[in-house]
């Protein structure tokens, strides 16, 4: 089970409210390489992986994803607190305002709604954590961008913490995986997969 | 409020160890017989202990554990972390 920190892993305080940043930014919250994908693939495909460790890799940062998730929600919630409808429009936060105002809702930046399509937990621990690494670049990629468009350090200084946490993520996961090769034969690691028996 | 300066450093300080603990825990997980990043983990994750418990004891609950039934139904009056207020 899980328990709620009344706490964010990295503070967040937005002076000034900004539709535009915000409607970049949610892509990190329901976007194809945002955080919601990822706490949802690690904690799907922990599930059926036969060693503990890369079990707890998965466990471990799909809970910290679920903290990035929240604080990329918080970026959200505060750049569109005191937003007027002028800036609204002005800003091209117009189209997400009309279908949810400013509650908070998992979309990309070009306003497509969150899919479970995103991520895939394909029941393979070489596959999956191929996939992992790949989607930590992804998102490492996406803050990138992010950085790139925005100026006020009150935005920066998430960004930058959450872009360094892909980087760290990425380590564990390449660790991960030469931890799974390590236990199999390595003249032919696809020999078998370790979460389903080969036919005799 | 006269405690706002005093509540945001011990908020930032429980903040900034378990970040640390995360850290090392993500590490051992792949790092299980490293014996100084074990040693780290321990010692940050025993501090993290008291500085929630301090935290805690001054401004209110940071998790349902640390509810004080003497204080009433303290969990929804500090404001929720996604608040301006909560910095």
């Amino acid at each position: 089970m899980w328990n709620y920190d009344r706490k964010l892993q990295f503070p967040i305080n937005i002076k000034n409210p900004d539709a535009r940043a915000a409607k970049a930014i949610i892509s990190q919250y329901g976007g194809p390489d945002g955080e919601l994908a990822a706490s949802m693939r690690y904690l799907s495909q922990r599930y059926s992986v036969p060693y503990r460790d890369v079990a707890g890799v998965l466990t471990d940062i799909g809970t910290e994803e679920l903290a990035h998730m929240e604080m990329v929600s918080a970026m959200i919630f505060q750049l569109t607190q005191g937003l007027t409808p002028e800036e609204i429009k002005a800003n091209g936060f117009d189209a997400y305002f009309v279908d949810h105002t400013t509650g908070i809702y998992p979309v990309s930046a070009a306003g497509v709604p969150f899919t479970a399509a995103y991520f895939q937990s394909k029941g393979d621990v070489i596959t999956d954590l191929h996939e992992d690494m790949a989607a930590e670049q992804k998102a490492r990629t996406t803050y990138d961008n992010l950085i790139n468009l925005v100026e006020d350090p009150d935005i920066l200084e998430p960004l930058k913490f959450l872009r360094e946490r892909e980087i760290v993520h990425f380590q564990r996961f390449g660790e991960a995986l030469e931890r799974t090769k390590d236990r199999l034969n390595c003249r032919n690691f696809y020999a078998f997969n370790p979460e389903f028996p080969a036919k005799k | 409020m006269s405690n706002t300066g005093e509540k945001q450093q011990l908020l930032r300080d429980v903040q900034n160890v378990a970040f640390l603990v995360k850290e090392a825990q993500l590490f051992l997980d792949t790092h299980p017989e490293d014996a100084n990043a074990l040693s780290y983990f321990d010692y940050y994750n025993k501090l993290l202990d008291t500085l929630t418990a301090e935290y805690e004891d001054k401004f209110g609950p940071l998790t349902v554990y640390g509810i004080k039934a003497n204080d009433g139904w303290s969990w929804i009056e500090q404001p929720w972390p996604w608040e301006k207020e909560a910095e």
